[in-house]
């Protein structure tokens, strides 16, 4: 017979991983928080500093400067969900990496925090009617959070000589730019690998921050726990029940069960609506898993004469926000080789003579704002398919992003600049550039890469045309809140870690205020 | 078991002209594909994840019986390199976008396992100052 594991609800905060646990688990908690990333991580520390008993489930592993992966296959394979390849499926397909540890996808981001624009604010209020999120008063949550991760503007002794390349680009063209705030400390040696992790532990993710103040406000935290069901009882939350997975194999070993009075669901926009469909909840309205916005994103290269060393550095150090009115934002990307080989163009001979003069290679990410809707289904054996169809509206932005970053490299003095256009591999003069914007792309034409997931279970104020409430908590469930950027009714134009901790730190004020305060 | 018994010498032979295609040979100073021994590196990596290695062998034939959707009436690994390489930009310069995605899948499949090799890093001058390798010895693995 197996043997049950239970913990008491006094008993003190700590991180338990998979392998410590031998037996069927069952907990109880005030509150019971999924996923450990931006979202979850925020509530269960706001929750348990405000004296609440706290549970926090997360299915991948716990990863820091001690065990850090050897290799950068290691790193997909332990650190990213499906080893890096999710993928959103249309036309053009889109890769869309998630992350899978203690963290979520604070632990393999880029660390970027920039506030929500008051302007996606105030549209929230004016289209959505989410009240009590004007910019005023916002501020206090993103400052709070700021303080918290270290935000700050990246130094020049880290930025890099990619990301100065292109500022002077530029700013030779007028263009409004600089450097990106991040959560990063002195530690941070600018060793260009924020995408696989921080080996140094200088990137700031929550697990090295709001992971361990919420453990030591008694938070307990259990790592390779995979929730499957939300158990409802009378429409108010009881619990939750899911797998421990071995830490190894990723397979099921133990059950495990928490029973809470509350839960905070924060796996993330693509899998909160998922776990939802799987417990058959929360879709009186018809809108779960429907709205997602991923800022489709597009990589755009330069060969230099000269050495740039773009692995040197932060990756994404800087910003050009000139072309954010309509809906195009510019930040730094650089990836490691086994990333920039393929997405150059060519094969054979002249990709490997592109890949021997790595160096001398630069290359800048463009984002766009999308207005195009996907959605996120219940495929085989309960997993996400995400389907996301680029609408014409996006495909004129992404031509002209392509087109602006292009004409930043040249104006930086680029040789070649390579897009990632079927008909146009690469450009190599301004009249190239123009001939794009005149041509236009096509859906097929493109490919695209998206980093930053939304909307899914959106938060509004009437329940006919939403999933939770301004403040989270799902319309037909008592108690259970969403906690993660699939609350955003909109895409935000940013990147969206700092405004899915603010709003995070915003439900956590509301829970401990207006449900949990008698107890 | 060794990797040889997994994978039969015809889909080795796939592999083989598939990893050379993409990344040609060129000698120590200029390495490619069967210079670092491409295949076998990839086998292995293959092996690690969750049907890695059968995934492995559907796209090796896969690719040997494409040319036969296109009226080339011959497999892939009939065809003469430059043949082959013709082939392949054909897929390149495709305005159907699945024939481009598989041959991006390709690439990424060997170009992730040959630039991941320390050596090929070097030899491109990615190991210099602070980077992944510097890092790994400075939290202490090998």
């Amino acid at each position: 017979m197996r043997r049950t594991e239970r913990l008491s609800a006094m008993s003190d905060g700590k991180i338990i991983q998979g392998f410590e646990i031998s037996g069927e688990l069952q907990e109880s908690a005030e509150v019971c928080v999924i996923g450990s990333g931006a979202g979850g991580a925020v509530a269960a520390r706001e929750l348990a500093e405000k004296g609440h008993s706290v549970v926090l489930v997360e299915e991948g592993s716990k990863w820091d400067k001690s065990n850090y992966p050897k290799n950068v296959a290691d790193c997909f394979r332990k650190m990213y969900r499906n080893s890096g390849a999710t993928v959103c499926l249309g036309r053009p397909p889109i890769p869309m990496p998630i992350g899978k540890a203690l963290g979520g996808t604070t632990k393999i981001n880029s660390g970027t925090c920039l506030r929500t624009p008051d302007k996606v604010l105030r549209r929230w209020r004016r289209e959505f009617g989410i009240e009590g999120i004007e910019p005023e008063q916002m501020k206090p949550y993103f400052a709070r959070v700021e303080k918290m991760v270290d935000a700050a503007p990246v130094s020049s002794r880290v930025m890099g000589r990619n990301n100065e390349m292109f500022l002077e680009g530029a700013k030779k063209l007028g263009y409004s730019c600089g450097p990106l705030i991040r959560n990063a400390d002195a530690n941070c040696h600018g060793c260009g690998i924020c995408t696989l992790g921080c080996p140094s532990d200088g990137k700031r993710s929550t697990d090295l921050n709001y992971i361990p103040a919420a453990v030591s406000a008694g938070a307990r935290v259990y790592c390779n726990a995979r929730a499957e069901k939300i158990l409802v009882k009378d429409g108010c939350v009881e619990g939750i029940a899911g797998s421990i997975l071995d830490p190894e194999t990723g397979k099921p070993r133990h059950n495990f069960h928490v029973k809470c009075k509350l839960l905070a669901l924060a796996a993330g926009t693509i899998h909160s609506p998922v776990l939802l469909k799987k417990s058959g909840l929360a879709n009186s309205s018809g809108w779960l898993g429907k709205n997602l916005r991923i800022h489709p994103g597009i990589r755009v290269s330069a060969l230099f004469d000269q050495e740039i060393c773009g692995y040197l550095g932060v990756p994404q150090a800087a910003f050009v926000d000139e072309f954010a009115d309509e809906g195009i934002m510019l930040e730094g990307v650089f990836v490691v080789p086994i990333l920039t080989a393929p997405m150059l163009p060519y094969f054979g001979e002249k990709n490997k003579e592109l890949m021997f003069r790595y160096k001398n290679i630069a290359s800048f990410g463009a984002m766009i704002f999308d207005e195009t809707r996907g959605r996120v289904v219940q495929g085989f054996s309960g997993r996400p398919v995400i389907l996301y169809q680029l609408c014409k509206e996006d495909l004129k932005k992404a031509t002209k992003a392509i087109a602006y970053a292009a004409e930043i490299w040249l104006a930086a003095g680029a040789k070649r600049v390579f897009t990632a256009i079927s008909w146009m591999p690469e450009l190599n003069s301004i009249r190239e550039v123009r001939l794009l914007l005149q041509r236009g792309l096509k859906a097929s034409d493109t490919e695209m890469m998206a980093f930053h997931p939304m909307g899914t279970c959106r938060m509004g104020a009437e329940r006919l045309n939403s999933v939770c409430d301004p403040y989270g908590e799902t319309w037909d469930v008592r108690n259970l809140f969403v906690t993660d950027g699939s609350l955003f009714p909109t895409c935000l134009g940013v990147n969206p870690m700092e405004s899915i901790m603010a709003f995070a730190n915003r439900s956590a004020d509301y829970i401990h205020q207006m449900k949990l305060s008698s107890s | 078991m060794p990797l040889e018994k997994l994978v039969g010498e015809r889909t080795r032979k796939i592999l083989e002209d598939l990893a050379e295609r993409m990344i040609p040979s060129g000698g120590l100073d200029y390495p490619g594909a069967r210079d670092m021994g491409l295949v076998d590196k990839t086998l292995e990596v293959a092996g690690k994840f969750p049907f890695g290695l059968p995934g492995l062998k559907l796209v090796a034939w896969a690719w040997e019986f494409s040319p036969l959707l296109y009226f080339k009436f011959r497999l892939l690994t009939q065809m003469s390199p430059k043949q082959q390489t013709a082939y392949f930009t054909s897929c390149e310069n495709s305005r159907f976008m699945v024939r481009r995605y598989t041959l991006v899948g390709l690439k990424a499949l060997f170009m992730a396992v040959f630039y991941n090799d320390p050596a090929i890093c070097k030899k491109i001058g990615f190991c210099e100052g602070s980077c992944y390798e510097t890092h790994g010895k400075a939290v202490g693995h090998e």
